[in-house]
């Protein structure tokens, strides 16, 4: 049994290109370093900093959106199309599939957050350094992440739109869930109810990832923190492979 | 109804719609946003939230924000009718953020110390004072614009004795030797200008090295239009281009 299919994998690359994801997304990363840098340059002292730092947290933002909305539809359509039967019919397995596609959109992510990389890099390049480096991987790993999750979320949710809205509650939630649990275990909580909430919200912080230490937009600036390299990459692989496993079993569940 | 009708009809519903979309243009085209003053400040616990958890983007957009705070509906608003005390919770929420940048401090110190009123700048003293104490590079400075603005500004010669001590015992590595003069300085009986003019001359000769040059456009800019008249101003050195 074959766990990946190159064909499907290029099939998928070339679904990126012909959907002009690459081509828009290049355009809005440029348009977003070219707002930071004017908006950043409005600030009396400090200008390199505002533009790293509007950049970076801009383009963060608009990269997941662009990705997810590209996975999302593009399995949703792949469902509607019957390109998934199509597929599946072909000697591809369920397990190639669920992994070809999972490859395909990580491979986006990663010349995403290239891009992303170097638009920073273009914005302010004086005041480059290992914490670009740092945060360059960790959006990679971030890409990867909502990828992963933007194609469980469609294989398991029947419409497009649901499933981005899902995908995109996941990664609010994981963006805030630092503060959440800052929260939760503040000692501010005492009434049971509030205590039974703060108890569900450590339990489904279980399986969130904590994208609030990835990415930090203070790393361009004051270099890199505590966070380390093998965090992040951990990080990056273990959510993605419980991701990944979560929609091989919810395919290899499914009748068609 | 038939087809000649139905168009006609649609046709009179779209430049309805269209005439009441003027009319509501009519109504909102006097209409500005009012300036609430300075506004609430949020919770430590809550400031990143609006950034999703970016402690470092919440302090720059905040940043913006204090810094275009009197700019609403087109109209600017004078610093007395500022609520200091409540920007100044602001600014120790942007020090919660990131106690590292010099940003606020510097809105504090050069911008917002501008206020007619000068009683009104009391918090903002003393929020440079405090962050001026912390080891950090260059934060004494905030200390010694804190003592500037108390001697010069609010002529309060105690409060400014009290932070030029405070000044002087600072044991930070990397600290000019003047700061030890700084008691000396408050007390001297010197004008008024001409004292303010060598504090600041000493801070921005001290820093200027390790400075952005915006930084030290700000500071000149500080000397030559705010404590210099036009004529000393002309022949100023620091006034002068390329400086």
């Amino acid at each position: 049994m074959n766990i990946l299919s190159w064909p499907t994998v290029k099939y998928v690359l070339s679904a990126a290109v012909r959907d002009r994801l690459i081509i828009t997304l290049l355009a809005v990363i440029s348009l977003g370093t070219a707002l930071s840098v004017f908006m950043g340059t409005a600030a009396y002292i400090e200008k390199y900093q505002f533009v790293l730092v509007f950049s970076a947290g801009g383009l963060r933002l608009l990269s997941v959106m662009g990705l997810v909305l590209f996975c999302v539809f593009f399995i949703r359509r792949s469902f509607d199309n019957k390109d998934v039967d199509y597929l599946l019919s072909r000697p591809v397995s369920r397990t190639g599939f669920i992994v070809s596609h999972a490859l395909a959109f990580s491979m986006i992510a990663v010349v995403l957050a290239a891009a992303c990389l170097l638009a920073i890099y273009l914005a302010a390049p004086v005041t480059f350094g290992m914490g670009h480096v740092l945060w360059g991987v960790s959006l990679m790993c971030e890409l990867m992440i909502m990828a992963n999750a933007a194609l469980f979320f469609s294989m398991v949710l029947p419409s497009a739109s649901t499933s981005a809205m899902a995908v995109f509650g996941l990664y609010i939630l994981s963006r805030t869930i630092g503060i959440l649990l800052g929260i939760v275990m503040s000692g501010l909580v005492d009434s049971p109810m509030m205590k039974g909430l703060a108890f569900t919200m450590k339990f489904i912080s279980l399986i969130i990832p904590r994208l609030d230490l990835l990415t930090q937009t203070s790393w361009l600036i004051y270099g890199t923190g505590n966070i380390g390299l093998m965090f992040i990459m951990a990080q990056g692989l273990i959510f993605s492979g419980l991701l990944v496993t979560a929609a091989l079993v919810d395919l290899v569940r499914r009748q068609f | 109804m038939n087809r000649t009708h139905e168009k006609r009809a649609i046709f009179a519903a779209f430049w309805l719609m269209m005439l009441l979309n003027v009319a509501v243009w009519w109504h909102a085209q006097p209409l500005r946003a009012t300036w609430g003053n300075v506004p609430p400040v949020p919770s430590q616990a809550s400031a990143a939230l609006m950034t999703l958890g970016d402690k470092q983007m919440a302090y720059r957009t905040y940043g913006l924000l204090i810094q275009n705070l009197g700019d609403a509906g087109g109209a600017a608003r004078a610093f007395k009718d500022y609520d200091y005390n409540r920007l100044t919770k602001w600014f120790w929420l942007e020090d919660y953020l990131d106690p590292k940048a010099n940003f606020i401090p510097a809105l504090a110190a050069y911008y917002f110390s501008a206020n007619q009123d000068h009683e009104a700048i009391d918090p903002i003293i003393d929020y440079l004072a405090e962050i001026g104490k912390r080891p950090d590079p260059q934060k004494w400075r905030w200390l010694a614009q804190g003592v500037y603005l108390a001697r010069f500004v609010q002529h309060d010669y105690n409060k400014a004795l009290v932070l030029a001590n405070e000044l002087a015992a600072l044991d930070h590595p990397g600290l000019p030797t003047w700061t030890k003069q700084m008691p000396a300085f408050v007390m001297m009986q010197e004008g008024d200008k001409e004292g303010a003019y060598q504090i600041m001359v000493n801070i921005l000769g001290s820093q200027m090295k390790s400075l952005q040059q915006a930084e030290v456009n700000f500071m000149r800019e500080y000397i030559c239009d705010r404590i210099l008249s036009p004529e000393q101003k002309e022949t100023d050195p620091i006034c002068q281009d390329p400086y």
